[in-house]
């Protein structure tokens, strides 16, 4: 009778066991489901090539996603973006714990500073890059340039990183009293980059000074420029408004960049994730 | 002119901070009795449109068009912006906080929406704070933030309502308050109260002798911060100098009017309180009166008088609907209408339509098993005993056609079979009729008879009168008495008084005769009667000489059986009449007396013949015996 008794048991523990990992498993892709769905959507618009690059991965320390925006054109532009983003999934598939991300991104965006310049050996090239980290219900984000990082929430779009361009020196330059707000505003330059990835007098990126709360239901966009200046604010909510999964949106977003159909339609790249 | 008499004086800064933009924007406007203070912030990043610019100005202009301090007025303004901002918002969303101030000069109101802050001191502290509709806001207000850190909070930017919204415009209303003289109200944007703390705010306040003062030490005071970036920031101050002072109310106007208004609320109230009374009061007797009937028409159902119960019942169901209670009504109407189909049936047994009675019992008697007072065994009682009433229906019907026919006696005999059966099948309704047709019948029986009676007493009458004329007076109160008597026995008693009269004249006629003859010899009235004897037909012609000597002979010839053979050739001269009709007959033999009266003897005998009749002829043959 013994023998039978250890078999049983064992048969027991062993079903027990198996139940154990399989809820396991289950609660923990469960929770990578039921927290953040992510949607992109990419158009080359009207030029020959795609410069922008964008990524997006989940670690045990969170949910990163980067938008680069690659300057420049040819293959400058391309490598450029591509570097930066290779460069901030590296070093985040690295990290080990959430304590130190505005570290971790002033960390990537130097060494992929460094990179590009060294590839660039001399010549023009850069990008800009947006990148977000979404931990639990906190976002931290590192931006340079002109891509931009919104949250949709509540019917509505709040901007979370501001755009370095050379409206920024105009408005200095208009507060020293070096030029009046009207020539400020009609300068050729108010829309150059004065900061970005490849650049020689990259100092840092813009940083968040505390993490944003997230609430259950945001939106966290990354969007090139080249959405911006295709959909008005208006036309993004509306896409937004709308509803369906984050991928629908991202979809539904470059069918109406491709149907607007501009001539000089720029790499237009967005990035959306939902908060569940 | 409440501006005049008070004294309000404002002041603001309002600048783009490290920003190329302003884009908030402030304006006031003092009217004679009312002025508004409008503050907004633009949160939008429009390169071409300014929202708070346009939020304020849309308030403004409508203000100015109907100044007002009501709620209905002010959000309406409010919503009239938001409607300017959603119809601008064409490439960027356009947004803008907004605070509006609106004072009569002795008491005001504010509508906020956003994050613009109106701060009201009094006595150089805090009196209240508007409320932001930030995130950071609805911690502290949930007690999870100290309401100190809204300033601070790092969702104090998140706004939850705000102008240009596209879900809607939800703004707070804040009612009146009292205004003091020596009050301050500061109007603040984020870019201020976010760096400019509350205890700074009281120290400028202390300092500040007016508006201008105090702004630009805040403005200061933000500045020394030294930010890096420095936001948009306005600062508007209004300094309450002096309130303008209501004219004191008069007290007994007051007092008045308070009791106008009880009165007119004791009289509205008094009389919607009797109505309510009454209301409940005729409920209450509807009531009473419901489950009165309903239970009179039980105990009628019960009983099995339906027509009671018929009445009943739709008492009570009236009663149901007067009160709305449906469920009553319902059971009422059912039992009305089982009621309704008994006395149907019965209407239908009174008409002796008994098909139809049939069908109506049955009907009752499948829906009487449903409700207890109906008795299903009386229904099924009364379906049975159907046929026994068409049998005496028919027997009636029979009678009926008999007694139209003139055939009383078997008429009669029909009826009163048909009432024997009534009684024992309890078929009351027909039961009066029969009794009624067998009273019918017998008077017209008894009518008959007193006809018949009528007219024998009618021939004796004329008989009577015959013989008095043939001075016959014995034979005429006989006749008369005869008469006379018949007429008594059918309650004539004129006739009996006539005849009576008729008697008295005869016997008076009689006594008068007899005092005449009482002088004539005895035995002429016997050679009288031998004369009769040997031949009547002469001594008819001779009797013609004297009168008296005839009525001797006939009083004689009565008596003797020899008159008899006087009497027959009389009698069959008068035969061929009496056929005919006795009173004719007795006509006829007295005219004929009138034509003969020579004949005396033999005309007395053929009168007495022909006015005794068949009976009369008998009543003489048994005399001549």
């Amino acid at each position: 009778m013994q023998p039978y008794f250890v078999v049983c048991g064992a048969a027991v523990l062993f079903a027990v066991l198996l139940i154990i990992r399989i809820r396991l498993t289950r609660s923990s892709s469960s929770r990578t489901v039921s927290g953040i769905e992510i949607g992109n959507g990419q158009t080359i618009g009207s030029r020959s090539e795609q410069d922008d690059y964008f990524s997006s991965m989940t670690t045990p320390v969170g949910t990163l996603a980067v938008v680069a925006d690659g300057i420049s054109g040819l293959a400058n532009g391309r490598m450029s973006s591509t570097l930066a983003v290779t460069t901030f999934t590296k070093a985040f598939a690295k990290l080990e714990d959430a304590t130190n991300l505005n570290g971790y991104f002033a960390e990537a965006a130097t060494q992929s500073n460094r990179g590009i310049l060294q590839n660039l050996n001399g010549q023009g090239g850069g990008t800009t890059l947006a990148a977000v980290i979404v931990c639990g219900y906190q976002l931290y984000y590192g931006a340079v340039g002109d891509s931009l990082i919104t949250i949709y929430r509540n019917g509505h779009f709040q901007t979370v990183n501001s755009k370095h361009t050379a409206e920024i020196l105009l408005e200095e330059r208009v507060l020293a009293g070096q030029m009046t707000s009207e020539e400020a505003k009609t300068s050729p330059v108010r829309n150059q980059l004065v900061n970005y990835l490849g650049y020689e007098g990259f100092e840092s990126m813009e940083l968040g000074n505390a993490p944003i709360r997230l609430y259950s239901g945001d939106y966290v966009l990354l969007c090139s420029d080249g959405i911006q200046e295709a959909l008005t604010e208006i036309e993004q909510e509306e896409i937004m408004r709308k509803g369906g999964t984050p991928q629908e949106m991202a979809d539904a977003m470059i069918d109406t960049i491709n149907d607007k159909g501009f001539k000089s339609q720029d790499n237009a790249t967005v990035l959306i994730l939902a908060i569940g | 002119m409440r501006k005049d008499n008070s004294d309000f004086s404002t002041a603001f800064v309002s600048e783009a901070g490290s920003y190329i933009d302003n884009r908030d924007y402030f304006a006031f406007m003092e009217t004679d009795d009312m002025a508004c203070y409008v503050l907004a912030d633009g949160l939008d990043s429009d390169q071409e449109m300014r929202s708070a610019e346009m939020v304020v100005k849309t308030v403004l202009e409508n203000f100015m068009e109907k100044p007002s301090m009501s709620k209905r007025r002010l959000m309406r303004d409010l919503r009239e912006a938001q409607e300017w901002l959603q119809f601008e918002s064409r490439r960027v969303r356009l947004k803008a906080s907004l605070l509006m101030v609106v004072t009569n000069y002795n008491k005001m109101v504010y509508v906020s929406c956003g994050n613009v802050r109106l701060y009201h001191f009094r006595n150089g502290r805090l009196n209240f704070r508007s409320k932001d509709h930030s995130l950071a806001q609805s911690l502290a207000d949930d007690g999870r933030i100290p309401d100190e850190a809204t300033s601070t909070h790092e969702e104090r930017g998140n706004l939850l309502e705000y102008l240009g919204n596209p879900n809607g415009v939800h703004a707070h209303y804040a009612k009146k308050t009292q205004l003091a003289d020596g009050d301050v109200m500061l109007l603040a944007t984020s870019g201020m109260w976010e760096d400019v703390e509350l205890a700074e705010m009281l120290g400028a306040l202390e300092e500040a002798k007016d508006p201008g003062m105090l702004t630009d030490t805040l403005e200061e005071v933000l500045l020394s911060k030294q930010r890096r970036t420095v936001n948009n920031y306005t600062a508007a101050a209004i300094y309450v100098n002096k309130v303008f002072q209501e004219k004191p109310k008069n007290r007994r106007k007051l007092i008045k009017r308070i009791l106008i208004a009880l009165l007119a609320f004791v009289i509205v109230g008094g009389g919607a309180w009797i109505t309510l009374a009454r209301m409940a009061a005729n409920k209450a007797a509807a009531l009473e009166t419901m489950i009165e009937s309903a239970q009179a028409a039980d105990d009628y159902a019960r009983a099995g008088d339906y027509a009671k119960a018929l009445k009943s019942y739709s008492e009570a169901k009236n009663a149901a609907v007067k009160i709305n209670d449906k469920i009553h009504k319902r059971l009422y109407t059912a039992e009305q209408k089982v009621s309704q189909l008994m006395v149907d049936g019965d209407g239908y047994v009174e008409k002796a339509d008994f098909t139809k009675a049939e069908a109506s019992y049955d009907k009752a008697r499948k829906s009487a098993g449903l409700y207890p007072p109906f008795n299903v065994k009386d229904i099924e009682h009364k379906i049975d005993q159907l046929d026994s009433y068409a049998e005496t229906a028919s027997w009636m019907k029979d009678g009926d056609l008999k007694f139209q026919g003139g055939d009383y006696t078997n008429a009669l005999k029909l009826y009163k079979k048909a009432n024997k059966a009534a009684m024992e099948s309890g078929y009351t309704s027909a039961q009066k009729e029969l009794e009624k047709k067998i009273t019918e019948t017998n008077d017209k029986l008894t009518a008959i008879q007193q006809q018949l009676k009528e007219i024998q007493a009618g021939k004796l009458q004329a008989k009577g009168d015959r013989l008095m004329k043939d001075l016959d007076y014995e034979g005429a109160i006989d006749a008369y008495s005869g008469a006379q008597e018949i007429y008594q026995e059918i309650d004539k008693l004129e006739s009996v008084l006539a005849l009576e009269r008729s008697i008295a004249k005869a016997e008076e006629k009689q006594s008068a005769e007899q005092q005449k003859n009482g002088q004539l010899p005895a035995g002429l009235g016997l050679s009288d009667g031998v004369l009769n004897d040997t031949d009547a037909g002469d001594a008819a012609s001779e009797a013609s000489s004297s009168a008296a000597a005839t009525s001797a002979t006939a009083s004689q010839a009565k008596a003797a059986p020899t008159a008899s053979a006087g009497a027959t050739p009389a009698k069959r001269e008068a035969s061929p009449t009496a056929k005919s009709g006795g009173t004719g007959d007795g006509n006829a033999a007295s005219t004929k007396a009138d034509t003969s009266k020579e004949q005396g003897t033999a005309d007395s005998a053929s009168k007495a013949a022909g006015a005794s009749n068949s009976e009369s002829q008998d009543q003489a043959a048994a005399n001549g015996k």
